[in-house]
């Protein structure tokens, strides 16, 4: 029998905890349980049949911790006899204990104990790969179903989930552990948990471990709302606490079963326990809810993407997906895209976030780059840096599979449309990663000039991703704004279009700027066509978020439209708005001093630097600006930093305002700098070493005085510094390392940069290093900050 | 409080008092600064917001064999550990940390290197108060008992090799409590974390 057979129908049961019972029974506290399915299976099959025989319908194997980081492949607790051993002795139990209940033995797969990156360092494809083998070892040895538990990283989860669908065809269902303020530790929320997932086409949802069941009761009711699967709970109960100088233990059994029973009334599906828990506990659970039906598992119909942190839903609000991380039309853009300058695609997309983006669309399609390549390595930039949920947009499915499949949490995709071609690539990719996708009304005719035959290709799109098992409620229409410079019909048949698929209870969103191409003073079309679409029912627009017009026309919207209590909302928005460009409120200076250039920086004063450049860009050369205001300030306030009088963060501040100097010239270049003749620096923190803070800061100060810096990042390993120093010919590198047990990792570095380029001259600093240090690695210099680092760089480029 | 079992720690990070003197200090702010003074302003609202503080602990009997020092199953030779726990025939052994989306938040300001600098610097204040919070109560409770907490020694600290971090955070179940993991090069993560010993004298 298959679990899902009558999943959602009865109520099923969970066992207990295994390793909390394991440990009053002589396991020692840091012993892998896992391995008392070799050295002790009676004990197991006794905790195993106890539950049993408590009414439990579901056996989790002793196998939480079987993964390759903690088993070898052979010897006596090798991974497969572990798995082996674990199922066999659950599957004996079963067989042993005679109950009339439907019974199933699930692979209990726990977290691997290693933070994936960004925050740690190992690998997404990596953790994929360990769970795989664990995954396919428990089909093989006749699991019923995947359990995977005690997750407390999103990303974590969906690895772990991937490999189960890509090495199993059991049922899959997911528990979570939460903390106290109702979300995973790395922050998401049960929401974005719950989209995340379902996205993947997991069977079940849920939460486990984390607190007793009280303390549940507020986030199984938010999973009960929004999930379309059913929810499993599986609290704790006696775990000891600390708290105001006493130690206080949960839950007795009759105080479980009584709030298990509200669980079960609020929807869940099936009910167990976790740490601390005992046989006893689910006897007295499985009594209490003797014969209980539980609610019927419904669709709840909800279109939603997310990030590692929260949800974000269409259909109720107008969503605003930030268009400007894409290169199409911009300059700027471009050039930064192909200095690979990651940085300022991270500030384009961090800006729209302040200014109100929910979405941020993200485009790197440039014919000479590797679109895969840049555009996954763009979304794991972004996800590291800002938790708003991304539209993944390209035309490459390489590039847009690669870049889901790396997305943490549900993203919105951009996009398919009518063509049969272009639904064969796509839809199987939201299928299998889950995903909102922007569809285009056109086909293999082209894009039609009527409304009705835009509705029909949209009608089409549903009927072909229906047999894909995509909802409508995964689908928004774009019925496409062309430019009324071309035909001034365009933006009726667009909103037609619109209106009658809102009407139908379909989603839509618009790229709205489209609608002025060859215009002037685009905004005022732009925002009128934005107003006159958000009354048609429009779901989501891309748009540009530091245009006033258009934030004006989105905010008195939603003023006008009831969604904004009190005009709360509106009330704030319009104290930011008197130009005709957004500013970010945050940023501004509060005292408006004309310090002039160099006082600007010298203070630090960001807005004033900024716009002291820009004055002094109509009259001046960029070089003469740079020569005779900013590098004379950098130099005033280096100075100082050397002479003590002025410190790191002084010194830090009056480079973030020679970065808003620097930033006003690079739009008046279009793009370039003015660091011609200055040399290239390569910067990385070494293999092992994950703190990048005194790099940046290296990288930032070095920036500042005009060098170009190719920064590798952290955790980065002695090839590929290697390779970036052939390729760049760059005559410095600057590593930094924090610890000790990193330091072999930067003489390696060092070896291997003297190995393929002789002459290259390498500065490593970090807290760890010393003169003495650097000297007996081979490094040619010893960095003790970062304004060592420019003199030196300074110093090379006298000599080049 | 009982030995080899492990209790769990948690905080509100409003609880937790801020000098801004010692957050300058961290920041290597060697006088006063306006400019300095506004940032760390601006920015401690959203490091409260963010922070998580928890904590993992256990009592374990000490046993000292040759010149190592036993608890549980972990032997651990080192002359400075051994100073720090003189006198001690038991210590407790912890991990603290703020959590994960503390480091999110640093990693968010990536491009504002002062910002950076500053959320760093506020976190690393925050553990410290959040550690002497913790070690307070512990040291309030272990009074009553007739006992004495001495203070905290990190590993790492001295001849305290960093090899043991994986076992200290074994035995106080630092992962599984406080969700604190070390990386291939025995970092810990989330970076504001700590784990060590303190010794307990009658």
């Amino acid at each position: 029998m298959n679990i899902m057979d009558i999943f959602g129908k009865e109520l099923l049961f969970f066992d207990g905890a295994m390793g909390t019972i394991l440990q009053k029974r002589g396991l020692p506290i840091g012993e892998m349980p896992e391995k008392w399915n070799i050295d002790k299976p009676d004990e197991i099959l006794k905790i195993h049949t106890e539950y049993l025989e408590g009414g439990a319908n579901i056996i989790c194997a002793n196998t939480f911790g079987a993964n390759l980081l903690k088993f070898e492949r052979d010897g006596k607790y090798s991974l497969d006899a572990i798995v082996k051993e674990g199922i066999g002795i659950a599957k004996k139990a079963l067989t042993k204990t005679k109950c009339q209940k439907k019974h199933f033995v699930a692979l209990d797969v726990g977290p691997l104990g290693k933070l994936l990156r960004p925050l740690g360092d190992l690998d997404f494809e990596e953790a994929v790969s360990i769970f795989a083998e664990t995954i396919a070892l428990g089909e093989k040895y006749g699991a019923d179903l995947v359990l995977i538990e005690t997750m407390n990283d999103l990303y974590e989860t969906k690895a772990a989930v991937i490999a189960a669908k890509e090495n199993s065809h059991l049922p899959i269902f997911v528990t979570n552990a939460y903390d106290k303020n109702g979300k995973l530790m790395t922050g998401a929320s049960p929401e974005a948990v719950c989209a995340t997932l379902e996205g993947l086409g997991v069977d079940a949802i849920g939460i486990n471990c984390s607190f007793g069941p009280k303390e549940m009761l507020p986030i199984v009711k938010r999973l009960c709302e929004v999930a379309s699967v059913g929810v499993v709970v599986c609290p704790n109960a006696g775990l000891p606490t600390f708290k105001n100088g006493e130690t206080t233990y949960d839950t007795d059994a009759k105080s479980f079963a009584d709030i298990m029973e509200e669980i079960a009334k609020c929807g869940a599906s099936a009910l167990g326990g976790c740490c601390g828990t005992t046989p006893e506990h689910i006897n007295e659970m499985t009594q209490r809810l003797s014969g209980f039906k539980p609610k019927p598992i419904t669709d709840k119909g909800l279109s939603v993407i997310a990030s590692y942190t929260h949800a974000v839903e269409f259909g109720k609000r107008p969503v605003i997906i930030g268009e400007r991380i894409n290169p199409t039309g911009k300059k700027v853009f471009k050039e930064a895209l192909l200095r690979r300058d990651m940085d300022y695609i991270l500030d384009v997309g961090l800006k729209q976030a302040e200014l109100g983006a929910q979405v941020l669309d993200v485009n790197v399609g440039l014919p000479e780059i590797d679109e895969a390549e840049m555009l996954s390595k763009t979304v794991c930039a972004l996800q590291a840096v800002t938790d708003v949920p991304l539209q993944i947009d390209t035309s490459d499915e390489k590039a847009m599979e690669k870049a889901l499949r790396l997305y943490n949490g549900k993203a919105m995709i951009n996009s398919v449309n009518g063509k049969a071609e272009s639904m064969e690539k796509v839809f199987p990719l939201v299928k299998k990663y889950g995903g909102v996708v922007v569809a285009l009304t056109l086909d293999e005719d082209g894009i039609p000039d009527s409304y009705e035959k835009r509705v029909e290709i949209a009608k089409k799109i549903y009927a072909k991703a229906m047999e894909y098992g995509i909802d409508k409620k995964d689908i928004i229409v774009d019925t496409l704004a062309m430019t009324i410079s071309t035909n001034e019909k365009n933006a009726l048949i667009a909103l037609d279009a619109l209106s009658e698929i809102h009407n139908m209870g379909g989603l839509t969103s618009l790229g709205v700027s489209n609608i002025s191409f060859g215009l002037p003073s685009r905004d005022f079309i732009n925002s009128t066509f934005f107003t006159m679409a958000l009354t048609k029912g429009l779901s989501a627009a891309i748009i540009n978020p530091h245009s006033a017009e258009m934030m004006k026309a989105y905010n008195s919207f939603l003023a006008l439209a009831g969604y904004d209590k009190s005009c709360a909302g509106y009330i704030e928005f319009a104290k930011t708005v008197s130009e005709t460009v957004m500013t970010e409120p945050k940023k501004a200076d509060k005292k408006d001093e004309d310090v002039g250039l160099k006082g600007a920086i010298i203070k630090g004063l960001c807005d004033s630097a900024y716009k002291n450049a820009k004055e002094l860009l109509s009259t001046f050369d960029a070089i003469d600006i740079i020569e005779k205001e900013i590098v004379p300030a950098l130099d005033v306030v280096g100075k100082g930093y050397e002479e003590k009088t002025l410190f790191l963060p002084q010194l830090l501040i009056s480079a973030e305002a020679a970065k808003a100097a620097f930033e006003a010239i690079r739009e008046k270049l279009g793009g370039k700098g003015a660091t011609d003749g200055k040399i290239t620096v390569i910067a990385a923190t070494v293999e092992g070493d994950i703190h990048d803070i005194g790099k940046n800061i290296v990288k930032a100060m070095l920036e500042n005085y005009g060098f170009s810096v190719v920064d590798l990042g952290k955790d980065v390993k002695c090839e590929k510094v290697a390779e970036a120093v052939r390729e760049t010919k760059a005559p410095l590198v600057c590593l930094s390392a924090l610890m000790t047990t990193t330091v072999p990792s930067m003489e390696k570095t060092v070896e291997l940069i003297k190995k393929v380029s002789p002459d290259t001259k390498v500065m490593v600093g970090g807290a760890v290093l010393t003169e003495d240090y650097a000297k007996a690695m081979g490094a040619d210099k010893y960095g003790k900050d970062a304004m060592a680092a420019v003199r030196y760089a300074e110093e090379l480029m006298k000599n080049e | 409080m009982d030995f080899d079992v492990v209790y769990s720690h948690s905080a509100k990070s409003e609880k937790i008092k801020l000098n801004i003197n010692e957050i300058m200090r961290y920041m290597g702010q060697g006088n006063y600064d306006d400019r300095v003074n506004e940032l760390i302003k601006a920015l401690l609202p959203i490091s409260f917001e963010k922070a998580m503080p928890k904590a993992s602990f256990v009592l374990k009997k000490l046993i000292r064999d040759d010149d190592r020092l036993l608890a549980g199953n972990v032997k651990i030779k080192s002359r400075s550990l051994e100073k720090a726990l003189d006198g001690c025939d038991r210590a407790i052994v912890f991990a603290m940390t703020l959590g994960a989306e503390t480091d999110r938040l640093i990693a968010s300001k990536s491009t504002e290197s002062a910002s950076v600098h500053t959320l760093s610097a506020i976190a690393t204040a925050m553990l410290e108060e959040y550690a002497d919070l913790v070690c307070d109560e512990l040291g309030s409770f272990l009074k009553s008992q007739q006992l004495h907490l001495l203070p905290r020694f990190g590993v790492g600290y001295g001849d305290f090799s960093l090899a043991h971090q994986a076992d200290i955070l074994d035995m106080c179940e630092g992962y599984k409590r406080c969700g604190i993991t070390t990386t291939n090069s025995l970092m810990l993560v989330p970076t504001k974390s700590i784990t060590g010993v303190m010794g307990v004298r009658k």
